[in-house]
C-alpha cells in the first residue's frame, strides 16, 4: 500500500525539495496533504501493520478460557474480560503505558465475590454511554448489571435458560437489553425498571447472537441455530421484519425457506455505519448483507475460516473512514486471526501467534489495537508494528549471523 | 531464475538427505552446504524453510528430530528464517512437542528426543529472542502453564547457550580457585612460622645426632686424623657406615665404629694395614646413629616432629602449593604478594622434604613411633593404629631398623604361583588371597586346546614363573619343577586337589544343628565327597565343519552320488576324494578310514560335526533351504544353493537364479546404491506379544484344533444330555 501521500502537482512544481520528501508527518506539517486524508492514510497503514505486540503483556488472571472481552467506548481505556471460570476482570490498558514493556494487570475482579456468576461468563458489555456500568451474561442463565466503581451487582435478570449473548444499543435512549439464550424467544430487559418488557418470537432454535443496529434505534439483528438471521423492529407487534436469505430468492421476507447460512449462525455484527451486516456460521462462511435491500452481497471471503464451536463469535469490523478500505477480523478455530477486506472479501492478512482458539475480539480505537481473548486463558494484544521504535533487542534479532565458514 | 531453481533443487536434495538419514547427529558437511546456500539469498532461506516444514510434518519422529536440529541451526543464523518460523511457531510446537492434542509419531524414543530438543530450543530462544518475538515467549508460557513443562535443568542445545554455560562454569571455578587461594594464603601466613619452628627444632636435633661432615673441623675431630686426601665427602659418609663381615644381616656389635675405621688400624693394634678387609654397607641404616639411653630424648623429640610433619605439615604444604599453582594470577599489585607466598611455600616444602628424608635416614618413620628407651605407657594410643598406611610406604625403602621390627602382618604373596589365575594381579590386593595354592609341581601337559583357549592365563603364568625363586626341597630346583608344572585354568577343584582329608569345620567352634544337635561322627569330609570335589566340570564345545563333501560315487545312471555324509556314505562306503568322473584319486589307506589328500583341518572337521548335529536336531532336514538359511549366516545360504546347483547340474537342469526383490530388473540396475539410512521402519507392525498371539490364533492349525475341541465338547454335551434321559 502506498503510504506516503502524493504531493499535489502545484506544490511540487514550486518547491522541488519538498516533493522529494517522503515523510508523511513533514508533508502534513507543511500542509501538503489535508488533514482527513492524512489521518485516514495513517490509520490504514497502522491497521495493515497489525501484528502481535511483543511489548504488551496482559497478565493471565483467568484459570479457564477467556470467553469474552470488551473495551469501553467512552475513554477506550478499560478492558473487561469474562472467563469460563465465572470471573470478571477489569484491566486498565493505560497501565504502564510509558514503559518499554507494558504489563497490564487486573485492576478489579469479581473473583471471590459472592455476587459473581456461578457459571461461565458468555458475554460482557460495557454500558455504551459511560464506563460506570457493565453487563454480563452467563451460562448460569442470568444477566447481571454491575456498578463498576463498587464492583457490585446493580440488577440481575434471570432468564431460566443458558444465555449466550446480550446487547445494549449504543444509539438508543430506550435502555433495552436484548438477550440471546437457549430459549428461541429474544427477551428484552429494561435496565431502567429491571424487568422484562417483551419477547420477540420467531426463531426456532437457540439464539446465539444478537446485536443492535448503530443506525436505527429500534432495529435488532439476531442469529440462531435454526440457520436464520432475523431483523426485528421492536416497536411493531409482529416484530420480525425479515429473515435474511442467502440465495436472494424472491420469496417473502418471512418465508420459512429463507436461511442465512446452511448451518448454525453464531456471530453477527453491524458495520459502524449500520448499512451492512456481517454474519458468520458453522458452515465456515462469513456473509455480508446489505441492510438497504436485505440482500446477500455475495462477497466471497474464501475458505480459510474455521468456525465450529457453539458459542458467540462476533467478527470485528475496523472503524470506517472515507477513502480507505474497511477490514473485518474473523477469529478462526485454527488459532489464527483472519483479516479480510470487508467489501471485496480478499484475505489481507493471517495473524498467527495465539496458542489458543480466539474466542472474542475487541477494538481499541485510540491506538488501533486489537485485543483477543483465547481459550488458553490468555488475552493478547495486537498492535501496529511500530517501525520507528529503535529497540536494541529488535536490532539484535534483525541481524543475520552467518559465520564466515559457511 | 535458473540459478534459483538449481539452488532450490540442491537445497531440497540436501535437506531430504540430511533428514532421512535418521542419525542422531547431523552430517556437518551437509549442514554447512545448506547454510552456504541459505546465506546466498533470502529466497533460498524461504525455500529452505518451506522444505523443512514439509519434512517436519512427516509422520516419522526421526525425520522430525533431524529437521528440528537443522531448523535450530538455521534459526540461529538467519533473520528471515526466524521471522518465518516465529509466525508458525505454534505449528512448530505442534509438530515437535505435540501441543494442541497432536501426537508425535513413532518411534517413541525419537519422539521423546524431539520433544526435549524443542523444549530446550524454546527455552533458549525465549531467553534470547523472547522480548522481540512474542510468539516464542507465548509458546514458552504455553508450555510452562499448560503443559507444565519444567524448564530448569535443561541441557543447552544451541552453541551460544552451550558456550554461555561453559563460561559461567569457568567463571565459577575461577572464583572458587580464587577463594581457595585466598584461604590458603591466609593459612600459609599463619602456619608458616609453626612449620619453620618445627623444622628448626628437627635441624638442631640432627645437628646433635649426626656430625656435620661438611664441616672440616668436625671431621678432623671425628677421625682424629690430620688430613684426608683421596675420598670425597660422599665416600666419607659411607665410610661411617662400615659394617661387620656378616652378609646382609649386619648386627651392630659394640665397637664396630672403631673396628671399621680404616684409619684406626694402627690404633687398634693391627700392626699392619695390609690385612684384607671386607667392607659392606648396611642399607638399612645409612647413618650409623643408634638410639641409646643418652639420645633417647632427642629421638623422642624427632619422632614427635616427624609425626607432625607427616601428618600435618606435609599435606598442608602440598595443598597450598596445589592451590597456588592452579589459581590464575593476573599481573598486578597482588602479583608480588603471590610470588612471595609461592616462594615461601616452596621453601617450606623443601624444608619439610629434607627433614623427612633425614629423619627417615635416622630410622624414624611412622612404624617406629616409640623407641626402645621410651615408656610404653602410651601403647594403647589410638593413633598408633593409623600408622599402617605410611608404614608400607617407608617399608619399600627398606629402612626398617632391626630392633623395632614388628612381625609383618600383611599376607606374604606366594613366590611360586604354580597355578596362575586370571587377574591374579588384582587379587594381590585382596587380603583373603593367598597367592594361589602351592603344590609340588607336576609335569606340564601341553594341550593344544587349552593352549589356545587359555593362552592369556598361560602367558600370564609364564610371566610370573620367570621370577627368581628359592630352591625347592627334594633335589630338583624350583625352575625344573615349574617347567613341568601343568598350567590349568582356575576351578574349585584346585583348592582341594592335594588334600587327603579335609575337615569341614575349621573354625574351632562347635556348631550344632538346630534339630539334630551336635553330630557325633568325625569332623571330616567323607572320602567320596572329597573325590567329587576334586572333579572338574568341562564343557565340550566342538567346532563343526562348514562344508561337507559330496560322496560323488559314480552311479549306474552316469551321475555322481550327491549324498553328503561326514565320514561314510551308507550306499557307497567311506567318502573319499574323487575326480570329476568319480574316480578315486588315491587308493584308500588301510583301516578303511580314508582321509583326503588335503586333510580336513580342524576347522573343517569341526564344521562337519556341527552340520551333523544340526541335521540331527532339526526335524526338517530334507526341506533344507528355508530352515537352514534362517538359522545360518549368508555363507550357509550359499551352501544350500551349492547343493541345489549340484543337484540341478546332475539332473541337467538350469541353474536357478535367486529372485531379486524387485523382480525382473537386471542385477546391475537393481543394485542401485542407496545411502544407508538409520530410519526405523514404522510401517512394520510392532512385534508385540499381542500380535504374536493374534497370529497364532489366526493360524489354520489353531483354528482346526479349536473346531475339533468344540465338536468334542458338543459331542460330550449330547452324550451327557442323553445320559439324563431316563
Amino acid at each position: 500500500m502506498e503510504v506516503a501521500p502524493r504531493p499535489s502537482r502545484s506544490h511540487g512544481s514550486s518547491n522541488g525539495h519538498v516533493r522529494r520528501c517522503r515523510n508523511p508527518f513533514l508533508e502534513f506539517e507543511l500542509g501538503l496533504v489535508n488533514r482527513a486524508r492524512f489521518r485516514n492514510q495513517f490509520l490504514a497503514k497502522r491497521i495493515l501493520d497489525l501484528a502481535l505486540d511483543p511489548s504488551t503483556t496482559i497478565q493471565r488472571e483467568h484459570v479457564g478460557a477467556v470467553n469474552t472481552i470488551d473495551i469501553e467506548e467512552a475513554e477506550g481505556r478499560y478492558l473487561i474480560s469474562g472467563g469460563g471460570d465465572g470471573n470478571i476482570h477489569v484491566y486498565d490498558l493505560d497501565d504502564s503505558e510509558r514503559e518499554e514493556r507494558r504489563i497490564i494487570k487486573s485492576m478489579v475482579t469479581t473473583q471471590g465475590s459472592s455476587q459473581g456468576h456461578k457459571g461461565g461468563v458468555s458475554r460482557v458489555r460495557w454500558y455504551p454511554f459511560d464506563n460506570g456500568m457493565f453487563t454480563t451474561s452467563s451460562f448460569d442463565s442470568t444477566i447481571k448489571a454491575w456498578d463498576t466503581n463498587t464492583m457490585e451487582v446493580a440488577c440481575t435478570f434471570d432468564l431460566a435458560n443458558k444465555v449466550y449473548s446480550h446487547a445494549l444499543s449504543s444509539k438508543a435512549t430506550h435502555g433495552l437489553m436484548a438477550t440471546a439464550s437457549a430459549d428461541p424467544r429474544i427477551r428484552l430487559c429494561d435496565l431502567k425498571s429491571g424487568a422484562f418488557t417483551h419477547s420477540l418470537a420467531g426463531h426456532r432454535g437457540t439464539v446465539l447472537t444478537v446485536e443492535w443496529s448503530p443506525r436505527h434505534e429500534y432495529l435488532l439483528a439476531s442469529g440462531s441455530t435454526d440457520t436464520t438471521v432475523r431483523l426485528w423492529d421492536i416497536r411493531k407487534s409482529t416484530s420480525c421484519l425479515c429473515s435474511l436469505d442467502l440465495h436472494n430468492s424472491r420469496s417473502a421476507p418471512l418465508s420459512e425457506s429463507n436461511v442465512a447460512h446452511t448451518r448454525t449462525v453464531n456471530g453477527l455484527n453491524f458495520t459502524p455505519d449500520g448499512l451492512h451486516l456481517v454474519t458468520t456460521g458453522h458452515d465456515d462462511k462469513m456473509r455480508l448483507w446489505s441492510l438497504y435491500t436485505g440482500q446477500n452481497t455475495l462477497t466471497n471471503y474464501g475458505t480459510m475460516i474455521r468456525n465450529q464451536f457453539v458459542s458467540n463469535l462476533s467478527p470485528l469490523i475496523s472503524p470506517m473512514s472515507s477513502g480507505s478500505p474497511v477490514y473485518v477480523f474473523h477469529p478462526s478455530d485454527d488459532r489464527s486471526l483472519l483479516m479480510f477486506d470487508l467489501m471485496d472479501g480478499s484475505l489481507v492478512k493471517r495473524l498467527t501467534g495465539s496458542y489458543g482458539r480466539i474466542t472474542a475480539l475487541a477494538w481499541r480505537p485510540r491506538t488501533q489495537e486489537i485485543y483477543s481473548a483465547g481459550n488458553d486463558h490468555d488475552i493478547l494484544a495486537w498492535g501496529p508494528k511500530s517501525a520507528d521504535r529503535e529497540d536494541a533487542l529488535r536490532t539484535i534479532a534483525d541481524q543475520d549471523t552467518w559465520s564466515d565458514s559457511d | 531464475m535458473a540459478l534459483n531453481l538449481e539452488a532450490r533443487q540442491n537445497l531440497s536434495d540436501l535437506i531430504v538427505n540430511i533428514t532421512k538419514t535418521g542419525d542422531l547427529y547431523l552430517d556437518a558437511d551437509q549442514v554447512k552446504q545448506v547454510k552456504a546456500i541459505c546465506k546466498r539469498s533470502d529466497s533460498n532461506v524461504k525455500a529452505a524453510y518451506e522444505l523443512l516444514m514439509i519434512q517436519l510434518q512427516r509422520k516419522h519422529a526421526q525425520i522430525r528430530y533431524s529437521s528440528t536440529q537443522l531448523i535450530a541451526e538455521i534459526f540461529q543464523r538467519s533473520h528471515v528464517f526466524r521471522e518465518l518460523l516465529v509466525a508458525d511457531y505454534s505449528i512448530f510446537l505442534q509438530l515437535t512437542v505435540g501441543i494442541h492434542q497432536n501426537k508425535l509419531p513413532p518411534p517413541v524414543v525419537f519422539a521423546e528426543k524431539t520433544k526435549q530438543l524443542a523444549i530446550s530450543l524454546t527455552n533458549e530462544w525465549n531467553a534470547k529472542y523472547g522480548a522481540v518475538y512474542k510468539q516464542i515467549a507465548l509458546g514458552y508460557e504455553f508450555l510452562k502453564y499448560h503443559l507444565k513443562v519444567d524448564f530448569t535443568n535443561l541441557v543447552p542445545v544451541t552453541d551460544e547457550a552451550r558456550s554461555a554455560e561453559q563460561q559461567a562454569q569457568e567463571g565459577m571455578s575461577k572464583r572458587l580457585r580464587r577463594k581457595r587461594y585466598e584461604k590458603a594464603a591466609a593459612e600459609l601466613d599463619e602456619k608458616a612460622d609453626d612449620i619453620q619452628d618445627n623444622l628448626r627444632k628437627m635441624d638442631s636435633c640432627f645437628e646433635i645426632l649426626v656430625p656435620n661432615i661438611d664441616d672440616e673441623g668436625t671431621l678432623n675431630a671425628m677421625f682424629d686424623a690430620p688430613e684426608h686426601t683421596v675420598e670425597d665427602d660422599r665416600e666419607l659418609q659411607q665410610d661411617q657406615d662400615l659394617e661387620g663381615e656378616e652378609e646382609g644381616e649386619g648386627s651392630n656389635t659394640e665397637g664396630t665404629y672403631l673396628q671399621h675405621d680404616p684409619l684406626g688400624v694402627r690404633d687398634n693394634a693391627l700392626g699392619s694395614n695390609r690385612y684384607k678387609l671386607t667392607i659392606s654397607l648396611d642399607r638399612d641404616n645409612v647413618v650409623d646413629v643408634h638410639e641409646s639411653e643418652e639420645n633417647a630424648e632427642l629421638f623422642a623429640t624427632l619422632r614427635e616432629c616427624y609425626r607432625l610433619i607427616i601428618k600435618k605439615h606435609w599435606p598442608l604444604v602440598m595443598h597450598w602449593l596445589d592451590v597456588m599453582m592452579k589459581v590464575d594470577q593476573e599481573p598486578g599489585e597482588s602479583r608480588a604478594e603471590y610470588d612471595r607466598l609461592l616462594k615461601l611455600a616452596i621453601d617450606l616444602k623443601k624444608g619439610v622434604v629434607e627433614a623427612k628424608a633425614k629423619s627417615e635416614d635416622l630410622g624414624i618413620n611412622m612404624d617406629t613411633m616409640y623407641g626402645p628407651h621410651e615408656q610404653d605407657s602410651e601403647e594403647d594410643d589410638i593413633e598408633f593404629e593409623e600408622v599402617e598406611v605410611s608404614a608400607s610406604k617407608s617399608d619399600r625403602k627398606g629402612k626398617r631398623p632391626k630392633r623395632n621390627i614388628r612381625p609383618a602382618q600383611a599376607p606374604r604373596p606366594s613366590k611360586n604361583p604354580v597355578f596362575a589365575m586370571h587377574g591374579a594381579e588384582i587379587l594381590v590386593d585382596d587380603p583373603t588371597y593367598a597367592g594361589g595354592t602351592r603344590i609340588a609341581p607336576v609335569r606340564t601337559v601341553d594341550s593344544p586346546l587349552e593352549e589356545k583357549q587359555y593362552s592369556s592365563s598361560a602367558s600370564g603364568s609364564r610371566a610370573t614363573s620367570e621370577a627368581p625363586s628359592p630352591p625347592a626341597e627334594g633335589g630338583e630346583t624350583r625352575d625344573d619343577l615349574l617347567a613341568r608344572a601343568p598350567v590349568l585354568p582356575w576351578d574349585d577343584d584346585l583348592a582341594v586337589w592335594d588334600k587327603k582329608e579335609m575337615a569341614f569345620n575349621t573354625s574351632g567352634l562347635e556348631f550344632s544343628h538346630r534339630f539334630l544337635g551336635v553330630g557325633d561322627g568325625s569332623n571330616m569330609v567323607s572320602q567320596a565327597t572329597l573325590d567329587r570335589m576334586k572333579m572338574r566340570t568341562r564343557i565340550y564345545n566342538p567346532e563343526l565343519p562348514e562344508v561337507i563333501k559330496a560322496c560323488r560315487y559314480p552311479m549306474s545312471n552316469g551321475k555322481l552320488c550327491m549324498r553328503r555324509d561326514l565320514v561314510r556314505c551308507p550306499y557307497h562306503g567311506p567318502v573319499v576324494p574323487r575326480d570329476e568322473y568319480g574316480q578315486i584319486q588315491r587308493a584308500p589307506e588301510e583301516g578303511g578310514f580314508v582321509h583326503e589328500d588335503d586333510m580336513l583341518d580342524d576347522e573343517q572337521e569341526a564344521d562337519l560335526i556341527q552340520r551333523a548335529i544340526h541335521a540331527a536336531s532339526s526335524s526338517t532336514t530334507s526341506s533344507g533351504p528355508n530352515t537352514r538359511s534362517s538359522t545360518r549366516l549368508p555363507k550357509s545360504t550359499s551352501t544350500w544353493e551349492d547343493i541345489e546347483d549340484d543337484v540341478h547340474l546332475a539332473l541337467g537342469l538350469e541353474k536357478i537364479e535367486p529372485k531379486r526383490k524387485r523382480g525382473q530388473g537386471s542385477s546391475a540396475s537393481s543394485k542401485k546404491k542407496k545411502p544407508p539410512s538409520a530410519l526405523v521402519n514404522i510401517s512394520k507392525p510392532a512385534d508385540s506379544s499381542r500380535s504374536r498371539l493374534l497370529k497364532h490364533m489366526s493360524s489354520k492349525a489353531t483354528k482346526d484344533s479349536l473346531d475339533q475341541d468344540r465338536r468334542g465338547e458338543k459331542a460330550d454335551l449330547n452324550r451327557d444330555s442323553r445320559l439324563h434321559q431316563w
